[in-house]
């Protein structure tokens, strides 16, 4: 430990040089970084009793649950390039208009990529590139966290206020539509299948209908109140009335089905409501943020160089520095140590 | 240190002209006093002690590369030898390829060591007074290569006609290391004291240097330095 210490102490100088460039960096970064937006979508997550969800975790509140759902979303292209078609961010990015949004670094490495002929100019986007930066976007710079059991709060940061806003509702909104369909095929899917089940035991209810039927008119001693039915008329009737009980049945399933795939078409059954929607920012977010971050990477990465430093520095140095050390490394008897004089 | 009168010395050799460097054509002058740092005088002091202290006859001051501080150490262990114990004290500048002792004191680069080995000077001849009680001895003028002066010095025990003289020698050796007669010179002691720069000397050099020595040396580090601020050294005791 104490050689760790000196030579952090002999080299300091050296392993200092780049804390204090690190810090100067992060300083610089905080200050390039251009005024930012958020804006935010308070959405109400509940446990849907009218259509139970089968996969709903009884250990997470409804909002842990739904913001993890919605972070998973959040991370596919598919649900990033439906929101940036939703709220025009597809077409801010496409026709350059979303530029003031990316932060100094990224548009002086845009322009110099630009200028080495490396990069097209946003006009010639293709879709798929417009989709890839939409997604990189969207992924980026939203965060969902659960504010409460059945409260989530979704942020979107961007460059505009107008921007930010527009794509926080409109993640929020298409979130609601993607759970909403999805419980609708659900449901949908439930009703034909019980629809063609219902077909079936109804065409075995009629089949066990006429078995009896059939069986009475060959029988005429069977057909009278009092008549001892025998065993094989006893069966039919068993096989009749259980044909019954399973039309029965589906029939309720059936409803059922019914119910919640009409449920699902009223507001707020789903369970997922805007409570407060999106709206544009007057004025810019704090940087204390952005700081903090800096100032974390910042202390991260000097700690990182120093401590490195040290042991690299402490590695490398192959040399005698101390007493202990005639002892311990070169199995020598020390008999004193002079000071440096001067 | 009391000054010593050249006058009360044994007669000089006077060396042929044409062999003599320009510098020991220089004027003679007194040595009053050395000055040794008083750091390293302490220091010297305890290492002397638990290297004999007045029984030590011969201590050969090594060191594996040069710059090391070896001069310095060996005239501050004869001062010590001199001034704790009353011995009388011959330093002998055994580095043959590169002297100091007598150049850096103002005293004559021969007769010396080598005369002594080639019987070309007697002991008293070679010895110079650098002060009271402390002689010195300089490496002399090579006829032959180092190593051959070496080998001869060691062969013939030349230091052993100098210890009639004297009560101890103390000798300023070439470093083990570097191609010279370090290792050679090393057989002519029982007492042998490394001399290590702190912070400078590798470790392998160090040990590629003591493994073929035939006795083990004692080292004292040379040139030790903290880099712990005040502060620091107060909170880990150091």
């Amino acid at each position: 430990m104490l050689r760790l210490l000196e030579t952090f102490f002999r080299h300091r100088l050296l392993l200092l040089g780049p804390v204090a460039l690190v810090i100067a960096g992060s300083i610089g970064w905080v200050v390039i970084q251009p005024p930012a937006y958020d804006s935010s979508v308070r959405m109400w997550v509940e446990r849907q009793t009218l259509v139970p969800d089968p996969n709903s975790n009884p250990y997470l509140s409804p909002a842990q649950e739904q913001a993890a759902v919605l972070t998973e979303l959040l991370s596919t292209k598919y649900f990033d390039s439906k929101v940036g078609k939703r709220s025009r961010l597809a077409d801010s990015i496409r026709t350059g208009a979303a530029g003031s949004q990316d932060g100094m670094m990224t548009r002086v490495t845009q322009a110099l990529a630009r200028a080495l002929g490396r990069a097209g100019s946003p006009a010639e986007l293709s879709s798929s590139q417009v989709d890839d930066q939409v997604a990189a976007i969207i992924s980026s710079r939203t965060i969902v966290i659960p504010t409460g059991p059945e409260v989530i709060t979704l942020t979107f940061r961007a460059g505009s206020s107008d921007l930010a806003a527009r794509v926080a509702q409109a993640i929020a909104d298409q979130y609601l539509e993607e759970t909403l369909a999805n419980q609708r095929v659900q449901a949908d899917a439930a009703v034909a299948f019980y629809t063609s089940q219902m077909k079936q035991s109804q065409a075995d209810l009629s089949v066990a209908d006429k078995a009896v039927d059939d069986y009475l008119l060959a029988n005429p001693g069977q057909r009278g109140a009092n008549a001892i039915p025998d065993a094989r008329l006893v069966q039919l009737r068993r096989d009749d009335d259980a044909a019954h009980q399973r039309l029965q049945t589906v029939q309720d399933k059936l409803d059922q089905a019914r119910l919640n795939r009409v449920a699902l078409d009223q507001v707020g059954v789903n369970g997922l409501r805007v409570l407060d929607r999106a709206e544009a920012p007057t004025s810019p977010s704090s940087i204390r943020k952005v700081a903090l971050e800096a100032t974390g990477v910042g202390l991260v990465l000097a700690t990182l160089i120093v401590v490195v430093g040290v042991l690299v520095l402490t590695w490398m140095d192959s040399t005698i520095r101390r007493p202990q050390e005639v002892e311990d490394i070169l199995d020598l008897r020390p008999v004193g140590s002079v000071p440096r004089v001067g | 240190m009391a000054a010593v009168s050249r006058d009360s010395l044994p007669a000089r050799h006077e060396p042929k002209p044409e062999i003599r460097p320009e510098s020991a054509r220089r004027s003679k002058k007194a040595v009053d006093e050395v000055r040794i740092p008083k750091q390293m005088m302490e220091v010297c002091r305890s290492a002397s002690l638990l290297l004999g202290g007045p029984n030590i006859r011969r201590l050969g001051i090594t060191s594996t590369l040069r710059e090391e501080g070896r001069s310095s150490i060996a005239l501050a262990m004869a001062v010590v030898q001199r001034e704790d114990y009353g011995r009388v004290v011959a330093l002998v500048d055994m580095d043959l390829e590169n002297p100091t002792v007598a150049r850096g004191h103002g005293l004559e680069l021969w007769p010396g060591l080598a005369e002594l080995a080639r019987h070309e000077a007697t002991s008293q001849e070679v010895l110079q007074p650098l002060s009271d009680g402390l002689l010195v001895v300089s490496a002399g003028a090579l006829a032959a290569s180092a190593a051959r002066t070496m080998t001869d010095i060691v062969k013939d025990n030349t230091l052993g006609e100098l210890e009639h003289h004297v009560d101890v020698i103390i000798a300023d050796m070439p470093p083990l290391l570097g191609g010279g007669p370090g290792s050679a010179a090393s057989r002519a002691f029982r007492d042998l004291l490394l001399v290590i720069r702190a912070g400078v000397t590798p470790v392998a050099r160090i040990k590629e240097a003591t493994e073929d020595l035939q006795v083990v040396p004692h080292v004292l580090l040379n040139d030790t330095r903290t880099s712990l601020p005040r502060w620091l050294r107060r909170l880990t005791g150091r």
